[in-house]
């Protein structure tokens, strides 16, 4: 697997909520997670149909519960490398508030990717659970 | 493969209506508008390291991407190794034939010379001569008394020189006790003169020398230094080896040389156009002859009889105007 990517931290929730406007003190809190991850859910919230990057980044910080937040930069990182391998494309067009925005929506790749990052990833945590259930 | 790359000013715009949006989300949710930008920009996170990530990223994907083109075709010709032969061996050949050609070209055409005016030097060829004229052959071979004509006819060229290879191969030549074998070609007194060639020690041949079979050699630079390690001695005695040989002057077979005084002349002699000569065309030709290591003038005194049948060739350098100086390959009829 790819090593970690750089920019994509997750701040997991608790203390850091006490607000969206999470601050920079909880920087030893920051967790840094798999490339990967971040890909899974760009394009799974790119499933229900094209949305521009500020749009991605909300809908993955309220579909996770304010679990994960996302530093809105560093996911055009996320997002470049997806257009460039081809899982997602990308269009300017106009927001429902009429604001210029540039919009991503999932290819054929994408969606057949997404379909199996989510298998692997189930693996993975399921894998992950095990070992950590186990009573020993 | 070759998509248009995205430009950062398109990438600073995506940036610029992301935070736009978010504060205007942010707004919505009761923020003030001067809060909420504040907030917007705070939660993007740092704009520059965004957008140098974005171009460090499109740089680097762009390498990868033509890494990953040249591992295709890689692939693809390893696939193929039939095409992938024949594609490199029509390279090969390719660029094999242009590397000989313009050898030649270069020897022949762009590298002149070492004489005093290698343009003016000429070849002289007969066109359409008599029936069995030639001692070879009619056309490229001259007899001595067309020789003696072309060269007592003032006028048209300047100089007339005239050679003949002392064998097909090598003679024997000796310095001291050691025989060994050597290129050497007979030549008229005029060679040296008459091509203007400075000799680095000693002097050339001249008519009298021709006249009286004088015993003189004179060697190139190649073999001075392969054999005398160019040792300045000018008049080292070398000694014509045991093989016969034929007197193209006296048309007499020679056996056994005297001492050849030793001269020294540099380089190799090449030629070519066309102009009359004794009332008959003659051709001119490229001809690129590398120098022989011998040249030795007339022949030696000490001759044997017997006919001479002529196996020789002969040069004959002649200038087609005057101050120029053209050199013609001619052979002698027997």
């Amino acid at each position: 697997m790819e090593a970690v990517a750089f920019g994509l931290t997750f701040y997991p929730s608790g203390r850091i909520l006490s607000g969206r406007m999470s601050t920079r003190e909880n920087n030893d809190e920051r967790l840094t997670l798999l490339q990967g991850t971040l890909d899974l859910l760009i394009l799974k919230s790119l499933v229900f149909g094209p949305c521009h990057g500020q749009g991605i980044a909300r809908s993955i910080q309220a579909q996770s519960e304010d679990v994960f937040l996302v530093e809105h930069g560093s996911l055009y990182v996320a997002l470049q490398r997806l257009e460039e391998k081809n899982w997602i494309r990308a269009k300017w067009g106009v927001s429902e508030n009429n604001r210029r925005a540039r919009f991503y929506s999932l290819t054929q790749t994408g969606r057949e990717q997404l379909l199996e990052k989510t298998s692997q990833w189930r693996r993975l945590t399921r894998a992950v659970g095990l070992i950590l259930d186990a009573e020993s | 493969m070759f998509r248009r790359k995205r430009s950062t000013e398109d990438f600073a715009e995506e940036i610029r209506s992301h935070i736009e949006l978010e504060a205007e989300e942010l707004q919505r949710e009761g923020l003030s508008e001067e809060n909420a930008r504040w907030q917007a920009r705070r939660k993007f996170g740092n704009v520059r390291a965004a957008q140098e990530r974005f171009y460090l990223h499109s740089r680097w994907a762009w390498l990868d991407r033509l890494l990953r083109d040249l591992r295709i075709g890689l692939h693809s010709l390893l696939g193929s190794p039939g095409f992938t032969i024949t594609v490199i061996l029509t390279l090969a050949l390719g660029v094999g034939a242009n590397t000989a050609v313009f050898s030649v070209m270069n020897a022949v055409m762009l590298r002149s010379l070492p004489v005093a005016d290698a343009n003016r030097v000429v070849y002289l060829r007969m066109s359409h001569p008599p029936h069995g004229t030639g001692t070879i052959d009619s056309t490229e071979t001259f007899s001595y008394a067309t020789y003696d004509a072309l060269r007592r006819q003032a006028g048209a060229l300047s100089a007339v020189i005239a050679y003949v290879p002392l064998s097909g191969n090598k003679v024997g030549v000796r310095y001291g006790a050691e025989p060994e074998e050597a290129e050497g070609d007979m030549v008229s007194g005029t060679f040296f003169s008459g091509l203007r060639v400075k000799l680095l020690r000693g002097h050339g041949f001249t008519e009298q020398d021709e006249k009286d079979h004088a015993p003189i050699a004179v060697i190139s630079y190649d073999y001075w230094t392969r054999r005398f390690a160019r040792k300045p001695d000018g008049y080292d005695p070398v000694r014509q080896g045991d093989r016969l040989h034929d007197c193209w002057n006296c048309r007499r077979r020679i056996s056994r040389f005297g001492d050849w005084k030793i001269n020294r002349f540099l380089g190799s002699i090449a030629e070519s156009s066309r102009t009359q000569c004794m009332g008959q065309s003659v051709e001119r030709r490229e001809d690129v002859h590398g120098g022989p290591d011998v040249v030795v003038s007339a022949a030696d005194r000490t001759t044997e009889s017997g006919s001479y049948k002529g196996t020789g060739r002969g040069a004959v350098a002649a200038d087609l105007s005057a101050g120029g100086l053209h050199r013609h390959r001619l052979t002698f009829a027997g």
